[in-house]
């Protein structure tokens, strides 16, 4: 396994958010983590990179503990993030940027590579990164994060805030990945998006893994929706006696 | 109005409006990279010219001096932010803006202590003599100044322009969250710009020092001055405030000329407070606290 | 009176009693008159800067329009000197209620640096001006009198100065134990927080600075007549840093501790002086500034306190227990208010955050708002309160349009709020927090309302801790608390549930359906949707900034635009 999580729990100062989170990632696959937000899908990858602590459970990065190491040392083990949002330098050009993708290796040798698969980066090289189109922006975070040719990369809701078509090619860009021989975990709020281009799939509720199975079975399951959702299966016994104290004291 | 009287009144405004310049640049890229106004930006123009002076007195030569007073403005830099912000990080935003005056203070002191009360004076390092320009007389260590801010400027813009280290310190700036992830390691970025910050200041010192006599109490000044400059020049900006710092020089020098000299400070003061009620928009909404005071 | 207070006192009565008697000679009396000249005025900028955080280092400012008001008064137009005092410390304070409501919507480093200029600016006057007397100043003030009873030995001037002292710890007590004390330490914690329960900002940061300016300009008046002459020199730059350093030192968040940092502050100077190290001062004075704030930020008197606590025992931190929420009845409301939107839009830049949203929030329902990541919830949150700004729309809070208001009239209007990311007070304990909720209704009755309101929310024996240092869980509550203390007629909860495990998430439900029986409309913004579809009568769904659905929970659920939006289109399979 490329990337295993072991019983991992983690959070902020005293919020815990993840419980007992076990995980894995094989080299060439991809794996999508989907859940409802507010599930700690984000806290999940920033978990992996080291920017929240983990107060229990291992993190190994093919077979090494990464589990407390700083972040610069893990981008430099292999390991590169797409954050939620982009979070793109925005008064740098697009150049400047795929170039900070490769500061921790200091190896920016990546660069024609990405402006060959991204021609439009080409074109809008010394543009700032702000003034692209949010689909646009995707695509050189994308990239960003390539420079450092990383073994794995964690992609935080590429699809956020992005048109159906859009997020379709962001998906195509994803699918490709693998396709090149990457690994990607990848975190997203829109389920079906993801899990058609994902090999397997886990789903996180609440901070727990509640789901995992191969992403075609995990599309027609109807738990799926009850995550995002909720539903009147078992372990949403919480709902009903919810629903009872409401009627009991309101009446209603 | 005559053009002789006002270019001589404006050139000599536009040396000293280089040092507000530096300095300002010096509050912009600490405050960027830290979230910290750093109050003792001026001290190391003091420490710098301090230092040359001191060091050139007892007679050491010229440019072992004037490295040697940089190196200082150097060590400063990083010292203040390695001993003093480090440790009150996770502290109130207006704890961590009166330890950097505590540390002014502490500068002052020690120079005061070493080197002493009287202002020292320092020849020019390369004569004393003056020369013509537009018909406007200047003394030769002008030049100097000249060519150090252009050095300086054109230095640390390259730095920040052309650089792995400079991007990523525009990088933190920008979104530090992100340039983590990129691997950049904020903490020691940050020592690396209160050292160059630093040293910049204290080599303006060095280059002024033979026009300006050097005095332990002379960086609260230099603060006050850069300071404004870097909020006329909206603080986010390292072009604007090194524009908005000249501009303080040329508006010092053209009131002592034509007002007072007596007055210049309360009109350059005064400026700075009619622009911050009036027109301070950004900072009445708040918004450079959340980006340069918060993390 | 707690004993802290009461001990506090009476040491500081015994050391300015008998310090006269064992000090006698005019040197030690002097510098005992300079301490307390200075000690005047730390007590003002502990007000300002200790319990608000507004960075005001130009206090000297006021001081030197003090000074030069006495001197001026007193030598050119022969007037008694307490009254030179008095109308100094009035023309200070009239400044400073002129100049203050645009400076101090400034923050952080800019008033600072805006307080600065003014004092660097009065110098320049005091030096240029005739009128001042220029470089030289003025000379021949007479010594201090009362109503033209001299205080001619520097014994009873002494006592004199330390009696002044005294009330300005005592005004400065009864400020920081009273509702304006709370609500400044609610300002310096999160001024979003302070409005959310009421508290008018501007109105509280303007009172201190005045007060501080009457202050400061008192302790200059002292110090001239003591001098017997002032110039510009005598109120420098120096002098203001010396008011902040020893405020720093004697602690920054305790009212005695301003009095006692200008002493130590002018009996160390004093001391190097004697020791004939007098340059060594600023280096002495700027390290331990340093110092103090990295190691003991609550200066002498936060670590006289604490050691204190340690051999007394102190308030020993009673065993936080929680208990079934609604165990003390709250007062109802009989009239359930109604929340109307109506085309309510709000741009971020090119972003439409918000974009023409309608919706009622009927009278005494539990009404969720809930949407992917995004889609504009919490934004609307900030509309509704008054902390963010619409672009167009209405909203109307029981018929009266609200969107203008500012959100300290939000909730004097009655309307509670809760934040995503959790905004105590971290400068106050768990009680204090709560009373702020209580702000509108103004002191009395304060601490009865939050015990009851903490008791409501089931959380017994957290009064006296600090709000960080309780679990996550129950720091929610305690927001809650602060939010019931108001006497909401509605409540606005922003994810209540997040972060909270299922056993807390149960209780918080149970508690959220309590406040509901109240008679208190309840609108919520949750990403956990047990909670959301077991409590809410009515449900109002967002996605990309517009309204989607809308209706009871369980047609909600079942509605295929909002299942699209939550698990996105479909998309077809395999594209690449």
């Amino acid at each position: 396994m490329l990337l295993e999580l072991d019983c991992v729990s983690s959070g902020y100062g005293r919020s815990p958010v993840l419980h007992d989170v076990s995980l894995t990632v094989g080299a060439g696959e991809i794996v999508a983590l989907i859940g409802a937000n507010g599930a700690g899908k984000s806290t999940l990858l920033n978990t992996v990179m080291g920017l929240v602590a983990t107060s229990l459970g291992d993190i190994r990065f093919d077979g090494r503990v990464i589990t407390r190491m700083p972040t610069p040392a893990i981008v430099r083990s292999g390991i590169a993030q797409v954050p939620e949002r982009r979070q793109l330098f925005g008064t740098m050009s697009v150049e400047e940027n795929l170039l900070m993708g490769g500061y921790a290796s200091g190896d920016v040798s990546a660069l024609e590579e990405q402006l060959v698969r991204f021609p439009i980066m080409r074109e809008r090289r010394h543009q700032l990164a702000r003034t692209l189109s949010g689909g646009e922006q995707q695509m050189v975070a994308l990239a960003r994060a390539a420079m450092s040719r990383p073994r794995l990369m964690l992609l935080d809701e590429p699809s956020l805030g992005l048109a159906p078509m859009i997020v379709a090619r962001i998906m195509r860009e994803i699918a490709a990945l693998r396709e090149a021989g990457g690994t990607v975990l990848i975190v997203e709020q829109n389920a079906h998006a993801a899990l058609a281009i994902a090999d397997r799939g886990y789903v996180l509720e609440n901070g727990r893994i509640a789901l995992e199975g191969p992403a075609e079975k995990l599309l027609v399951n109807p738990a799926v929706q009850e995550a995002y959702l909720g539903g009147h299966g078992g372990h949403y016994a919480i709902e009903a006696r919810i629903r009872a104290k409401k009627l009991e004291l309101l009446g209603r | 109005m005559d053009t002789t009287v006002f270019l001589q009144l404006l050139l000599p405004g536009f040396t000293t409006g280089c040092i507000y310049a530096l300095v300002a640049l010096g509050f912009v890229l600490c405050a960027n990279v830290s979230g910290v106004v750093n109050f003792a930006q001026g001290e190391f123009v003091m420490l710098g010219g301090m230092a040359a002076a001191w060091l050139i007195g007892l007679g050491v030569p010229f440019a072992v001096a004037i490295l040697a007073a940089t190196a200082l403005g150097a060590v400063a830099g990083a010292a203040q932010e390695v001993l003093t912000l480090a440790p009150v990080r996770r502290q109130p935003h207006f704890i961590q803006i009166t330890t950097t005056v505590g540390f002014a203070v502490v500068l002052r002191g020690v120079t005061l202590i070493v080197a002493g009360k009287d202002a020292l004076s320092v020849p020019g390092f390369s004569g004393d003599g003056v020369f013509f320009l537009f018909g406007a007389i200047l003394p030769v260590p002008s030049l100097w100044v000249w060519s150090a801010t252009v050095l300086l400027l054109v230095g640390t813009f390259g730095f920040l322009r052309y650089t792995s280290t400079g991007r990523a310190v525009r990088a933190c700036a920008i979104n530090l969250q992100a340039a983590r992830l990129m691997g950049v390691n904020a903490e020691r970025l940050r020592v690396i710009v209160f050292a160059v910050s630093g040293a910049t200041g204290a080599l303006a010192g060095v280059v002024i020092t033979p026009i300006v006599l050097a005095s332990w109490d002379a960086g609260l000044s230099y603060s006050t001055k850069g300071f404004i400059g870097a909020i006329i020049g909206g603080f986010r900006s390292p072009s604007a405030a090194v524009g908005a710092g000249l501009f303080i020089g040329l508006l010092e020098a053209l009131s002592a000329g034509y007002v007072s000299s007596g007055w210049k400070d309360f009109i350059v003061y005064g400026v700075l407070m009619a622009w911050l009620l009036l027109q301070g928009g950004v900072f009445l909404r708040g918004r450079v606290d959340a980006t340069v005071g918060g993390p | 009176m707690s004993h802290k207070s009461a001990i506090a006192t009476v040491a500081f009565l015994v050391a300015v009693l008998l310090y006269p008697l064992c000090f006698p000679d005019s040197y030690h009396l002097g510098v005992g008159i300079s301490a307390g000249a200075m000690a005047v005025s730390t007590v003002g900028v502990v007000l300002l800067l200790g319990l608000a955080h507004q960075l005001a280092i130009g206090q000297a400012a006021f001081s030197m329009i003090g000074g030069y008001a006495n001197a001026i008064l007193c030598v050119r137009y022969g007037w008694d000197p307490f009254v030179a005092m008095v109308a100094g410390a009035l023309l200070a304070m009239l400044l400073a209620y002129a100049i203050a409501p645009p400076l101090l919507k400034l923050r952080g480093f800019v008033l600072a640096m805006a307080t600065l200029a003014l004092h660097l600016m009065l110098i320049v006057v005091a030096v240029q001006v005739d009128f001042t007397g220029g470089p030289m100043g003025v000379t021949g003030i007479p010594k201090f009198a009362v109503f033209g009873l001299p205080l001619s030995d520097d014994r009873s001037f002494f006592w004199f100065i330390w009696l002044l002292v005294f009330v300005a710890v005592w005004v400065g007590l009864r400020i920081d134990h009273s509702a304006i004390g709370r609500a400044l330490r609610a300002i310096a914690a999160s001024e979003q927080a302070a409005g959310s329960v009421g508290i008018d900002i501007t109105r509280h940061k303007v009172q201190m600075f005045v007060i501080g300016g009457g202050m400061a300009s008192i302790s200059g008046s002292l110090l001239v007549h003591y001098l017997r002459a002032t110039d510009p020199t005598v109120f420098g730059f120096g002098y203001s840093i010396n008011l902040i350093t020893g405020t720093i030192i004697g602690g920054l968040t305790s009212i005695w501790g301003g009095a006692l940092g200008a002493a130590i502050i002018i009996f160390l100077r004093e001391l190097l002086r004697e020791l004939e190290l007098p340059l060594w001062e600023s280096v002495i004075m700027g390290a331990l500034t340093v110092l103090v704030l990295i190691a003991f930020p609550r200066g002498i008197a936060g670590f006289v306190s604490r050691i204190y606590d340690r051999v007394v025992g102190g308030d020993a931190p009673q065993r936080v227990v929680v208990t079934e929420p609604g165990a003390v009845a709250l007062p109802t409301v009989s009239d359930p208010p109604t929340l109307v939107l109506d085309g309510v839009s709000r741009s971020f830049g090119s972003l439409r955050a918000v974009s023409g949203v309608g919706f009622t929030v009927p009278a005494g329902s539990i009404t969720a708002l809930i949407g992917p990541n995004g889609a504009g919830k919490t934004t609307l949150f900030g509309l509704i309160s008054g902390h963010l700004r619409l672009d167009a729309g209405v909203v109307r809070f029981d018929g009266l349009e609200i969107q203008t208001l500012q959100p300290r009239d939000v909730a004097r209007l009655g309307i509670g709020r809760t934040f995503q990311n959790l905004q105590l007070f971290d400068n106050m304990t768990v009680l204090q927090n709560v009373m702020c909720g209580h702000h509108r209704f103004g002191g009395a009755g304060a601490e009865q309302t939050a015990r009851d309101a903490l008791a409501f929310v089931g959380l017994q024996g957290a009064e006296n801790h600090d709000p960080a240092s309780l679990p996550f869980g129950h720091q929610r509550l305690v927001e809650i608390a602060r939010a019931l203390a108001l006497r909401p007629r509605m409540l606005m909860m922003d994810e209540p549930a997040s972060g909270l495990n299922d056993a807390e998430t149960e209780r918080l439900s149970e508690l959220i359906v309590r406040v509901a029986a109240l008679g208190v409309t309840v609108l919520l913004v949750e990403h956990d949707m047990r909670l959301v579809m077991g409590l809410a009568d009515h449900v109002v769904v967002m996605d990309h900034g517009e309204k989607i659905a809308e209706g009871a929970p369980e047609p909600v659920r079942s509605d295929p635009g909002v299942i699209a939006a939550y698990l996105g289109q479909e998309i077809p399979a395999r594209a690449a």
